[in-house]
């Protein structure tokens, strides 16, 4: 390599005080080592000329914007993660109750979650790196939402949560499966229960099951959500 | 940690630092901490884009939004920790940093992104064939090498001292000072090529 490719490259490449360039351009050399380098750049055009880019390049970064408002609103992605407590819409009125189908269905759910629920722990266990960090504080308890239509609320928070999980999915398929197979079983009781409450509005246990359902449901696409962001994975 | 650099950047955390304490901040932290989800929605659109700022320039743009959200739901876990020592805006900007250190760490499994190896210090190097590219400094600062990048990032944008980036990256001063001189080193290429003068398609004259 000839004199002028080692200066494009990076000075006197065979120069030691090249590699303390940025040092010197910082002010973090000790006194002795400053005024070394100092009288080498006097005679080095090349380490003088890597030491003029380098200004070059800080004074750019100096420059850079340090604000990036994001392009869609990131607020529904971040409160479907926090724990808040969700309200059911009144019902229609009119109709009985096929309670007797719901009740199986959903206690089938219910196992299939605590399976789940095991499943994802475990796998989380085996994800979360050896070096752990410190205990985290549990989370605040946060006070009721205002009261806000509550089928939308709950619609947006799962389909926040959905594509929360889909986007990172990189959980192991078996978990995916019997996550996905939690969710139908979830999802059928809970139609069960608006079916019923549908004819029988003022049953204050039908609603009960239903809210645990939708409570359910939140709590495995959560569980999903924290495995996925902080197993590592 | 200097995160003031200019007047016009005296937003967010920069106005945090050069403003003094933030009674908005101490109110609405208080309130979060107490369980008030609309206190910590007004801190998250306080902070938001300053947030997204570090998480866009440490991971890039395809990934930044999923760590500004991860960022805030960390913040609201741990809000309690919060003691008030330092500003909220600092406080929140340090667990950002951790949040995208360890996300990047663990990223492999998620996300195909550049690692710290010989061929991403290529590919992060202009070349003939990439003069376009070579203009784009904010581009060739999202293309260095994971830790040169974040080193970068850290300390000539962000201000953080080389101790300070130690202590939150789990790597030595002395590692910290070689990954920014490493950075700066292919940066000035990048630099030198556009001063060199690059037609307007891009190709070099």
């Amino acid at each position: 390599m000839n004199r002028e490719d080692t200066r494009v490259e990076g000075g006197c490449r065979e120069d030691p005080w090249v590699d303390r360039l940025s040092e010197y351009l910082d002010g973090d050399l000790p006194a002795r080592e400053r005024l070394e380098i100092e009288a080498h750049l006097a005679g080095c055009a090349a380490c003088t000329a890597v030491l003029r880019e380098l200004r070059d390049v800080v004074a750019r970064a100096d420059r850079m914007r340090l604000d990036s408002p994001p392009t869609r609103d990131l607020w529904p992605g971040v409160s479907v993660r926090l724990r808040r407590p969700l309200r059911l819409a009144p019902w229609p009125l009119s109709g009985a109750s096929p309670l007797r189908w719901a009740v199986p269905r959903l206690a089938a759910a219910a196992v299939l979650v605590a399976c789940c629920a095991a499943l994802v722990w475990v796998v989380g266990e085996r994800l979360r790196p050896a070096s752990t960090a410190p205990p985290v504080a549990s989370a605040p308890v946060v006070a009721p939402a205002p009261p806000v239509p509550a089928d939308r609320e709950y619609e947006t928070t799962v389909a926040e949560l959905r594509r929360v999980v889909h986007a990172r999915l990189t959980l192991d398929p078996h978990v995916v499966e019997v996550l996905e197979k939690n969710l139908a079983a979830l999802d059928l009781a809970m139609s069960d229960y608006q079916d019923a409450l549908s004819r029988q509005p003022g049953d204050a246990q039908l609603r009960s099951r239903l809210i645990g359902a939708r409570d359910r449901k939140l709590e495995l696409l959560r569980r999903a959500v924290a495995l996925t962001t902080e197993g590592g994975n | 940690m200097l995160l003031s650099r200019s007047p016009q950047s005296e937003v967010g955390l920069t106005h945090q630092r050069t403003a003094g304490p933030s009674t908005e901040d101490l109110g609405d932290v208080a309130l979060a901490c107490k369980g008030d989800g609309q206190a910590f929605e007004r801190l998250y659109r306080r902070y938001v884009a300053r947030i997204r700022g570090l998480a866009c320039r440490m991971a890039g743009a395809a990934a930044a939004d999923e760590l500004t959200q991860d960022a805030f739901v960390r913040a609201w876990e741990r809000m309690r920790t919060f003691r008030g020592e330092s500003q909220f805006g600092t406080w929140l900007h340090r667990l950002t940093v951790n949040v995208i250190l360890e996300d990047r760490r663990g990223s492999a499994r998620r996300r195909v992104f550049q690692g710290d190896d010989a061929g991403a210090v290529e590919r992060a190097s202009v070349g003939p064939a990439d003069a376009a590219f070579s203009i784009d400094f904010e581009a060739a600062v999202d293309r260095l090498p994971d830790g040169a990048r974040h080193v970068f990032v850290l300390h000539d944008i962000e201000g953080y001292k080389h101790h300070e980036i130690a202590a939150i990256a789990g790597i030595t001063v002395g590692t910290s000072k070689g990954q920014l001189h490493r950075a700066r080193m292919i940066l000035r290429k990048h630099l030198a090529a556009g001063a060199a003068g690059c037609t307007a398609d891009g190709s070099l004259p």
